[in-house]
């Protein structure tokens, strides 16, 4: 009985060892697509380029770049793995980088590709660069070795101190379909030898509508959600000789989104920043180690938070994009029907928003 | 002594084989036929279940833990009572084989895409096969073991805390959905197995708590399952969550580890324990029944040619979309023997009791 058996699994094994030859991986054959680029063509095709890490072993440099023009994402990829040795895989990617006139048009049908795709992670960051994609990949940097690396290293430290949301593949996507919100992608820019991040770009449905640039960035965050960490220098006033600046750090800030029926058809919403942090820098007249003075502070810097922060809202409104999902907000607040029959996008546009800031100084360091 | 099967064992038992390959769209289900918190439709299943579980248990306390086939052949004739018999085998043999090509076709979905689905089934076949032969004590045996090798997944639904929002778990209740009976009978599917219960009764010690031992294997099911598709819901918009195929892997393609960045075909692999008791409890119960019609035959025979006959026909559905197509047929017929074999044996047995009462 014992004997039958065995040999049954060893018919089973043999089967199954030669029957998967074709999907056979052997990591030396194999190209693990790191980054991948879109560009719009004038032409409207499509330009992709794929950074590949190479194990620099056998004296080869450090990684590969291939460029194919495509109608689609993934006709290219057929296209790129004739220019390589390699079999191109994309299990290991970790970022794409669109091109901004490509995000401009809109680029949902590159997306939902990689979505269906399931060799690709749903972690993978979606980035949108100001100018060519193509032409910051190709690049080298002197001071990095891979510049794929090097862009995706810089986008997750700036992610971890919030001055850009994280954003995958899935968070695109997530909001994409939400119908309360819309969805954002950081975005970086080349510099003559560094990479650097220039802001967050914010989207309608697919289609970049409006970039908010990197110094109003973690006004925006405050805005977005609750978030710790990031230091933020504020210039109370520019004035030459009376330049009055501060430099907030260790920030912890609490959003609140408050909704009431303005009329029949609009609304009113409050957005409620309470933040609290460590002043480690100021400069102007006031001293802080006085409690009176420190209020000051407190309050002059909650004006300037919320001028930012209007301004920001307003600049939103204007190209109409909800991309602090106010439109959420607002559908927990209505009936099912009434949320189905109010056209959001009609809406938004002239709905009143409020912002009102908190500020608390918890300390100012290990000086009076 | 013969061994006997305590209530730990029908309760791992149960679960094991409810929660197959199910789990893996289960979320996708609810939010597509019952929109907004669709979730909220697990509980009437639960509850529907519940009742049938009642339903076996008066039938084990009636017959007093006699085999449902004693009590069959005790009133009905032969001819009647046989091809019965085989239609009841051949759905839930069928059952066994579309669960084992449905997980060998998802497994595919994500690994050795342009391999020959049939080796792999054959694998898992061959697999449930040998654990089959051995009988219900090493089955239920083999079931504790593969409980413990799936069970360390759970705590895996914490890492989604932080992406979870409230706002997704919006004050809609199923709107949006579509088709709500269609809906009903896909999320019915997935608690589907717990009907093999009736089988069982010769297996089980008579001071067993049967009766608490299966309702807890299905509120433990309703509990994984509740626990998966809540996460879904707020960890996905609803109509991003309706297009996803198998949001269960799709979940387990967002944890990272910090050693490792796409562990989940590793992570889904541990799920063929699951299935894979799910499959064997099919197989076991097809052959157990043929085995009433051909008694003087071996049961590691009979086991033998009914797997075969399944394995031949499975070849058929070639692609997921007509695999799933099949299923729901067979599935029609397991749900119909879930509710009508208990009524039924409840009919006989009230009847031979009300003759026992005039005779």
């Amino acid at each position: 009985m014992f004997k039958t058996q065995y040999r049954c699994l060893l018919i089973g094994l043999l089967a199954v060892l030669t029957g998967c030859g074709s999907d056979q991986r052997i990591l030396e054959k194999i190209g693990l697509t790191h980054t991948t680029c879109f560009d719009l063509m004038p032409e409207g095709k499509l330009r992709v380029t794929n950074s590949i890490p190479l194990s620099t072993g056998e004296g080869r440099r450090p990684r590969e770049v291939l460029t194919t023009i495509s109608d689609s994402s993934k006709g290219a990829k057929v296209d790129l793995s004739r220019q390589t040795q390699l079999t191109l895989v994309s299990g290991q990617m970790r970022n794409i980088l669109f091109g901004w006139t490509l995000a401009e048009r809109g680029f949902w049908d590159d997306i939902d590709t990689l979505v269906r795709d399931p060799s690709v992670s749903p972690r993978v960051k979606v980035t949108v660069v100001n100018g060519e994609a193509h032409s910051l990949i190709i690049r080298n940097y002197s001071n990095y070795l891979r510049t794929a690396k090097y862009i995706d290293h810089l986008l997750e430290s700036e992610i971890k101190i919030q001055t850009i949301p994280k954003v995958t593949l899935y968070d695109f996507t997530r909001d994409y379909y939400d119908d309360g919100i819309d969805p954002v992608a950081p975005i970086i820019n080349e510099l003559t030898d560094h990479v650097k991040v220039d802001g967050i770009a914010l989207f309608q449905d697919d289609r970049l509508r409006m970039k908010v640039d990197v110094n109003e960035s973690v006004y925006f965050a405050m805005m977005r959600d609750d978030f710790k960490m990031a230091s933020l220098p504020i210039v109370l006033s520019g004035e030459k000789e009376k330049k009055e600046l501060v430099l907030f750090d260790s920030l912890i800030n609490k959003r609140r989104i408050r909704v009431a029926r303005a009329g029949s058809h609009s609304f009113r919403v409050d957005i409620q920043l309470k933040v609290s942090g460590v002043i480690l820098e100021y400069m102007g007249d006031l001293k802080i180690s006085k409690e009176e003075d420190k209020h000051k502070l407190e309050e002059k810097i909650a004006a300037k938070i919320t001028q930012h922060a209007e301004a920001i809202l307003k600049r939103m409104q204007q190209k109409n994009v909800d991309s602090l999902g106010l439109g959420n907000v607002v559908k927990s607040s209505v009936p099912y029907k009434e949320w189905k029959n109010m056209n959001w996008r009609e809406v938004y546009p002239d709905i009143e928003i409020h912002c009102a800031t908190q500020v608390k100084i918890k300390h100012y360091g290990k000086q009076k | 002594m013969k061994e006997k099967l305590g209530g730990f064992h029908v309760f791992i038992l149960i679960h094991m084989t409810q929660v197959g390959v199910g789990i893996f769209a289960l979320p996708r289900v609810a939010a597509e036929y019952f929109g907004y918190n669709g979730w909220l439709m697990l509980v009437v299943i639960a509850a529907i279940v519940a009742f049938n579980l009642y339903l076996i248990w008066l039938v084990w306390k009636m017959g007093k833990g006699e085999s449902i086939f004693v009590i069959f052949e005790n009133c009905l004739p032969k001819w009647m009572v046989y091809p019965f018999y085989m239609i009841i085998a051949l759905a839930w043999s069928l059952s066994g084989s579309l669960v084992a090509k449905e997980y060998v076709l998802i497994f595919q979905v994500t690994a050795f895409p342009t391999a020959n689905p049939m080796i792999f089934m054959f694998v898992l076949s061959l697999l449930a096969y040998l654990l089959i032969i051995k009988g219900i004590y090493a089955i239920v045996k083999a079931s504790t073991v593969f409980i413990f090798l799936v069970l360390w997944m759970a705590p895996l639904g914490a890492t989604f805390i932080n992406d979870l929002k409230l706002s997704r778990y919006t004050h809609y209740f199923l709107q949006e959905g579509k088709e709500h009976g269609m809906g009903l009978f896909n999320l019915y599917s997935s608690f589907l197995g717990y009907e093999l219960l009736l089988l069982l009764f010769p297996y089980i010690q008579a001071k067993t708590r049967l009766f608490t031992s299966a309702h807890l294997a299905n509120i433990f099911s309703f509990l994984m399952y509740l626990s998966v598709t809540l996460i879904c819901f707020g960890f996905y918009s609803l109509q991003q969550l309706k297009l996803i195929m198998f949001p269960c892997i799709d979940l387990l393609a967002y944890i990272r580890f910090p050693f490792i960045e796409r562990a989940e075909n590793g992570l889904f692999s541990f799920l063929v324990f699951r299935v894979l008791i799910t499959i064997v409890m099919y197989h076991w119960a097809a052959s157990l029944t043929v085995q009433r019609i051909f008694k003087n035959k071996k049961f590691a025979q009979v086991t033998l040619y009914t797997m075969a006959v399944t394995f031949v026909v499975s070849f058929m559905p070639g692609v997921l979309d007509e695999v799933g197509k099949w299923l729901s047929i067979v599935t029609y017929f397991d749900f119909a023997f879930a509710f009508g074999l208990p009524i039924f044996l409840i009919g006989i047995l009230s009847l031979q009791r009300w003759r026992q009462q005039h005779v």
